[in-house]
């Protein structure tokens, strides 16, 4: 199945030039027939996976009753029961599937209700019938908005799709086996072995919505006892609050793929009567984040044996139903490195203990002294392995730091790129030149004075980007009283808007001595709070790296310390005016 | 005796009368001052101020300085035992019994026997059992008196809920494999000797002295520390009384059950017998220890002058001889803590084909048939509660079995009781699985021989319980009620994969049901086991899905393809259809070939020749599954090489030695390296092995079986590669 790029963009919610741009810079790979220009459908799936894009399948009808026959179905109902007031649906599902899938000691359906209460006003119903039976009990459910369960009934507010309609609509989309690969707004099958076809009626009434928090808050974020019977993990997903779902099982085929020890994939294949054509496949695999194979096959029943060149850690695949290019399976997992681990412990004699009558009555194993361990990490290809491993996260380092730095969070500088370090320091105290609030600045060696070029050209910046504001600046050391200050050596106009103030506490070496009263380094500007990992004086020998936060911890203790009376002990800590 | 003794003391008279109340006060567990500190108050409040200081000197001089302890002086020992006792011999004051308590018992009992009138001594012997009893409720008595560090102290406490839960028997075990610190070291040391020397001067007196102590803590209200203390005072005293009596009559204990006794005394009298049982078993080595360490203690017997073999099994016989002259009801409880409690006591030792220990067996046997005995004769609901209530009294699950036992016995003579039991019995089971369910325990460990006779008897409890049992219904009703649908995989995986443990263990007694049935001579429909095998096939396929260990390598699996081999006449083809079943796996198909294998052999001697069109398309159909099978764990490949090599298959032999040599960082235990060998030498009759092969044959070859040396369990095994060696034409090694 090909997409043209309306239906792309269509599908991961974007514009048309949006997606054209992508295959413009080539992020995208096209087919072209001519003037006729498409894309294909797991080249789309992967692209729009890459950027976290929604990926949404054309829009199909619900199953059809011929389809419907053998099929074995489990409706659940998670309903909330208040006292003097009809019971409301807070989430129903029906689930259906092939009646042989249900194993062999599966008793045909009973269809009569099972309750379980969950405590806290819920309740949990649960009817096994075969599909027919639980589609008319939607059907029923859809016409009147009631469910009725042994004589009670349970109320539903599912959404119309326009004002003059009564009848709720349904959405359709489809569930895969892995949550990885999903948009933030899909779900996951609720079927451990199948993908599913869901088809969901969508409620946004308000009352059961904030009614579920305040019941999960009771529960504490936990899903209560017996909860996993709804087969929906409702306590993660409050966004389907009052829903009514049907997830169909694709169990026409069931798909597996293995990585086999002899560096194959194994595509298995379980389908009884599977004509020719009617699937194809993608199947891919990588190692170390490069791709060594992506490959389209024919699907057949049985197993299909796909050689690999290289190892592998990561394997998917993902089934397409040829008539209408649907994705009807999806799977993608990295697989687990084996890690051996060898312990050997040297133990030294045993002593035996005998009572009176020699009877052995303890035995003690002291260990010698010598213990070892050996972990041994993929045997002889471990240094192979380790050097790949430690390439690719030198890459998300920069990769991470790189993300960082776009979004404006972080910079670092090494040692030799002092200048560097403090012209963004520099900027960083021009950002918020237009407010008028004071600037804090937290060094515990700011009185540390930085000799030569370096430190007058930083000095000289730092008052110059902040005249006009308070700069307050919380240090840590206590100068020599009698000697003035650095700072006198500055002229005046430069620094008068400039205060310092020391925050010792005592603990020095002599109880008249104290030390520094807080350690955390920090700039904090009207809009900004930003940690710097050295005092000026480190900067030239270890580099530097700034780092924003948006929490307002710094600010807080910032505005704290300064508000603390000069020359009175408070919190155990002493307050030096000294410029 | 005063007369004689308080001249070689030297010390005034007034002094001398008082010097047992300085060794009373100083024994007594309720003060922690030693006697030593006393000497000085209390000669000083009874002796006039001219002769104290004297006195004092004089009595300071009988102690000398060991470690910082003060003890009598050897030679001193004799003179102020005689000095203390003389002080007491009219005197039954607390403190008097203390001073008796202070002394060597055997010294002491020596001094009373030979100067004592008997009405003297057995009022002493009176008033030291009252003062045993009113130990009971003293803290004190299990005080600390010196450390031990090596031993584990908290192995040695008995839980208080066991106190209240398990029986007297298992409560005297615990005390008696875990407590010798208890026993000997933290009871006080003058409880200890006071013990000692009752028991010294009037042996009689045991069973009233275990009697009275168990008096003292019965009824409801006892607390358990009371308990715990009486308990280790009786374990003492018997300990102590059969230090003495044992070495000459090593069935001393069987005559302390008695329908007088006390159930504490009949308790001991377990415990001891089947240590003595232990020991009986023990006695060639034990023999060979003595001499080599001049170790003296042991029984009376010694090989090869009597027969300990038959002295043992006959101490388990007289044992549940003595039992059954109790009441029927004691009796029956007796006989079920017995029964529950005995593996724990006795020794492993010889076991039989089946893994059991012979000691059980031979006490089982004994149970089973008083059992039966007294079922046929005046069975009643009040006897079956008591045995029950004595059979329950360890953790241990598997106590149907025994009852299943009695009905086994009584099938023919009292076929109708046999039947309500054996009916009790499976509903028992049937409580027992769904409680255990619930708590998501149940396991079945088959090399247990508990778990194995378990499941047997209870497929003997199924056949008994029907005139015409349906095996197959019956399995199948119970999977039905177990939640294992695909729903249930989904919904609550931990309750699916205790389902189908549950339903492992249905299989396993279904399929034991058909030996069950052989045993009885009841016909078996061959049609009924093959399609109880494929059921269980079925669900194996069904159950993979959800499962992270295959269902087809279980125990299960290979006792059903052998249960289907001989009782199932399956067909050839019937064989191979199920080989290309996905739920039977290389256990079965090594389990169905094996027993195939053996049957010929059985029932046509080892010229036996199998179907060579039949084994080469089991080699083809085995040999597509092992190229399928994906991904491999080493308990598999396992059963795939023990099938290669029982159907001769050379090329797949090489392969899967290769897997297994290449499994990843896993160290094979000697089996497998004996099984690795013969694949790569089967492998060699066919073709040249591979270089990596080779080389790890040589390696393991000599490091296995070093310089020709070979372990006597394992010379089969290296026949065997050398014969395969033999006939290859490829050198190998």
């Amino acid at each position: 199945m090909n997409f043209t790029i309306a239906e792309l963009a269509r599908a991961v919610g974007k514009s048309e030039n949006y997606v054209r741009q992508h295959v413009h810079r080539k992020h995208l790979p096209v087919q072209k027939d001519g003037r006729k220009v498409s894309v294909a459908l797991d080249e789309a799936a992967r692209w729009a996976r890459e950027r976290g894009l929604p990926f949404n399948m054309p829009a199909r009808g619900p199953m059809t009753s011929g389809v419907a026959k053998n099929r074995t179905a489990r409706m659940t109902v998670l309903a909330w029961h208040t006292p003097d007031a009809q019971p409301r649906n807070l989430f129903t599902l029906v689930r259906h599937r092939r009646r042989d899938a249900l194993g062999p000691w599966a008793d045909e359906p009973d269809a009569t209700w099972t309750s379980y209460d969950l405590g806290k006003e819920l309740r949990l119903y649960s009817f096994d019938a075969p599909l027919e039976h639980c589609q008319a009990l939607v059907d029923h459910v859809l016409d009147s908005s009631t469910l009725e369960i042994d004589g009670i009934e349970v109320r539903y507010v599912l959404e119309p799709r326009h004002r003059h309609q009564r009848k709720p609509l349904p959405r359709y989309h489809w569930a895969y086996r892995y949550e990885r690969l999903l948009a933030n707004d899909s779900i996951r099958s609720p079927f451990s072995n199948h993908s599913a076809e869901v088809t969901e009626y969508w409620s946004f009434a308000a009352e059961p919505r904030q009614h579920w928090r305040a019941k999960l808050e009771a529960f504490e974020d936990e899903a209560p006892p017996g909860f996993a019977r709804l087969g929906f993990p409702l306590h993660r997903r409050p966004d389907r609050i009052g829903n009514l779902m049907i997830a169909s099982a694709q169990d026409a085929i069931a798909c597996d793929l293995e990585l086999h020890h002899d560096r194959t994939l194994r595509f298995h294949v379980g389908a009884d009567n599977l004509l020719p054509d009617t699937y194809r496949a993608t199947i891919w695999a990588s190692h170390s984040r490069d791709e060594v194979l992506r490959q389209e096959i024919p699907v057949t029943a049985g197993q299909t044996a796909i050689e690999v060149a290289s190892d592998v850690d990561h394997i998917g695949f993902a089934v397409y139903r040829n008539a209408n290019g649907q994705c009807i399976d999806l799977m993608d997992a990295f697989l687990m490195k084996e890690i051996g681990i060898r312990m050997k412990t040297t133990s030294g004699p045993t002593l035996n203990i005998q009572d009176r009558r020699g009877r052995l009555i303890h035995e003690v194993r002291p260990p010698s002294r010598i213990s070892t361990i050996r972990a041994n990490l993929d045997d002889a290809k471990s240094e192979l392995d380790n050097g790949i491993r430690r390439q690719w996260l030198d890459r998300q380092i920069h990769k991470h730091e790189a993300a960082a730095r776009r979004e404006g969070n972080l910079w670092r500088f090494q040692d030799e790129e002092f200048d560097q370090a403090v012209r963004r320091f520099v900027h960083l105290l021009e950002r918020d030149a237009d407010q008028k609030g004071p600037v804090y600045l937290a060094d515990p060696y700011f009185m540390d004075y930085l000799q030569g070029d370096d430190g007058t050209r930083l000095y000289l910046d730092m008052f110059a980007a902040t005249a006009g504001r308070p700069l307050r600046i919380l240090c840590g050391k206590h100068t020599d009283e009698d000697k003035p200050p650095w700072l006198s050596t500055y002229p005046k106009h430069l620094t008068s808007h400039l205060r310092i103030r020391a925050f010792l506490k005592p603990g020095g070496r002599t109880p008249h001595e104290f030390k520094a009263g807080f350690h955390d380094r920090y700039l904090i500007t009207p809009r900004q709070e930003i940690v710097i990992t050295h005092s000026f004086s480190g900067w030239s020998e270890a580099g530097v790296t700034f780092v924003r936060l948006p929490y307002g911890v710094y600010r807080a203790e910032a505005e704290r310390f300064w508000s603390m009376d000069v020359e009175s002990p408070a919190d155990g800590l002493v307050i030096r005016e000294i410029a | 005796m005063a007369s004689h003794t308080a001249p070689e003391l030297s010390l005034p008279a007034d002094a001398a009368s008082v010097v047992w109340r300085i060794f009373g006060a100083g024994a007594s567990p309720l003060n922690r001052r030693s006697s030593y500190d006393l000497i000085d108050p209390i000669i000083r409040k009874r002796v006039s101020p001219a002769e104290a200081n004297r006195a004092i000197a004089t009595i300071r001089g009988w102690f000398e300085v060991h470690a910082d302890q003060r003890y009598i002086k050897t030679d001193m020992r004799e003179p102020v035992s005689a000095l203390v006792l003389d002080g007491i011999r009219t005197e039954r004051s607390e403190t008097a019994i203390w001073a008796a308590g202070s002394l060597d018992a055997e010294r002491s009992a020596c001094i009373i026997r030979s100067g004592w009138s008997p009405d003297e001594t057995d009022s002493l012997v009176e008033a030291v059992l009252e003062t045993l009893v009113r130990l009971c409720d003293s803290d004190k008595v299990l005080d600390a008196v010196w450390s031990f560090p090596e031993i584990d102290t908290t192995r040695a406490k008995i839980p208080k809920e066991d106190l209240v839960q398990k029986g007297r028997l298992e409560i005297f075990r615990h005390l008696d494999r875990h407590g010798f610190e208890l026993v000997w070291m933290r009871l006080h040391a003058t409880a200890g000797t006071l013990i000692d020397l009752v028991l010294a001067l009037r042996p009689g007196r045991f069973q009233s002295l275990v009697k009275r102590l168990g008096h003292a803590v019965t009824g409801a209200r006892a607390m358990q520390a009371r308990v715990m203390r009486a308990r280790v005072m009786q374990a003492r005293a018997a300990e102590q009384m059969l230090s003495t009596a044992l070495p000459s009559d090593h069935r001393t204990t069987l005559r302390w059950i008695t329908n007088d006794s006390c159930d504490d005394l009949i308790a001991l009298a377990i415990l001891h017998t089947l240590e003595t049982v232990n020991r009986l078993d023990d006695e060639p080595r034990s023999a060979e220890r003595a001499v080599a360490e001049q170790h003296s203690w042991s029984t009376k017997l010694r090989p090869p002058r009597d027969d300990l073999d038959a002295a043992a099994a006959s101490l388990l016989s007289g044992l549940v001889d003595r039992l059954a002259a109790l009441d029927p009801l004691s009796c029956v409880r007796w006989i079920g803590e017995l029964l529950s409690g005995a593996p724990y006591v006795l020794n492993a030792g010889h076991v039989d084909n089946n893994g059991k220990p012979r000691r059980i067996d031979q006490l089982e046997r004994a149970c089973t048939n008083l059992l039966a005995r007294m079922a046929q004769q005046s069975w009643s609901d009040d006897l079956l509660t008591a045995l029950r209530a004595g059979l329950r009294l360890t953790p241990r699950t598997t106590w149907t079995r025994h009852l299943i036992d009695v009905a086994w016995e009584i099938r023919d003579s009292a076929p109708a009781r046999a039947v309500e039991i054996a009916q009790a019995m499976l509903y028992e089971y049937e409580q027992h699985v769904t409680r255990e369910s619930e708590r998501q325990k149940i396991v079945v460990n088959w090399s247990d021989w508990h778990d194995r006779e378990w499941i047997d008897r209870t497929a003997a409890a199924l056949v008994l319980s029907h005139k015409e049992v349906d095996v197959r219904n019956w399995v199948s009703s119970r999977c039905r009620t177990l939640p294992l649908s695909a729903w249930d995989a989904e919904e609550d995986h931990a309750a699916f994969i205790t389902a189908e443990r549950v339903s492992q263990i249905c299989f396993l007694i279904g399929f034991q049901a058909f030996q069950v049935l052989r045993q009885l001579g009841r016909s078996i429909d061959p049609a009924a086991v093959r399609t109880l095998a494929e059921g269980l096939w079925n669900h194996c396929r069904f159950a993979r899905r959800y499962l992270h260990e295959p269902p087809e390598t279980s125990i299960t699996a290979e006792f059903a393809a052998g249960i289907v081999v001989e009782f199932g006449e399956p067909s050839d083809t019937w064989l191979l259809d199920q080989a290309r079943q996905p739920g039977v796996g290389p256990r079965a198909l090594w389990a169905f070939s094996d027993q195939r294998r053996l049957k010929a052999l059985r029932e046509l001697g080892p010229d036996a020749r199998h179907d060579e069109t039949t084994t080469a398309e089991l080699i083809r159909i085995a040999s597509d599954r092992f190229d399928e099978e994906t991904p491999f764990n080493l308990e598999t490949l396992q059963f795939w090489g023990q099938l290669w090599l029982l159907l001769g298959a050379a090329d797949q032999a090489g392969r899967t030695a290769l897997a297994i040599i290449a499994f990843p960082r896993r160290t094979l235990d000697r089996t497998m390296e004996i099984l690795v060998l013969k694949l790569i030498a089967l492998a060699s009759c066919a073709a040249r092995p591979a270089p990596a092969l080779k080389n790890y044959f040589g390696q393991r070859y000599h490091q296995l079986w070093p310089g020709g040396y070979t372990p006597s369990e394992e010379r089969a095994d290296r026949e065997e590669v050398d014969g395969l060696l033999e006939r290859s034409e490829f050198r190998v090694l």
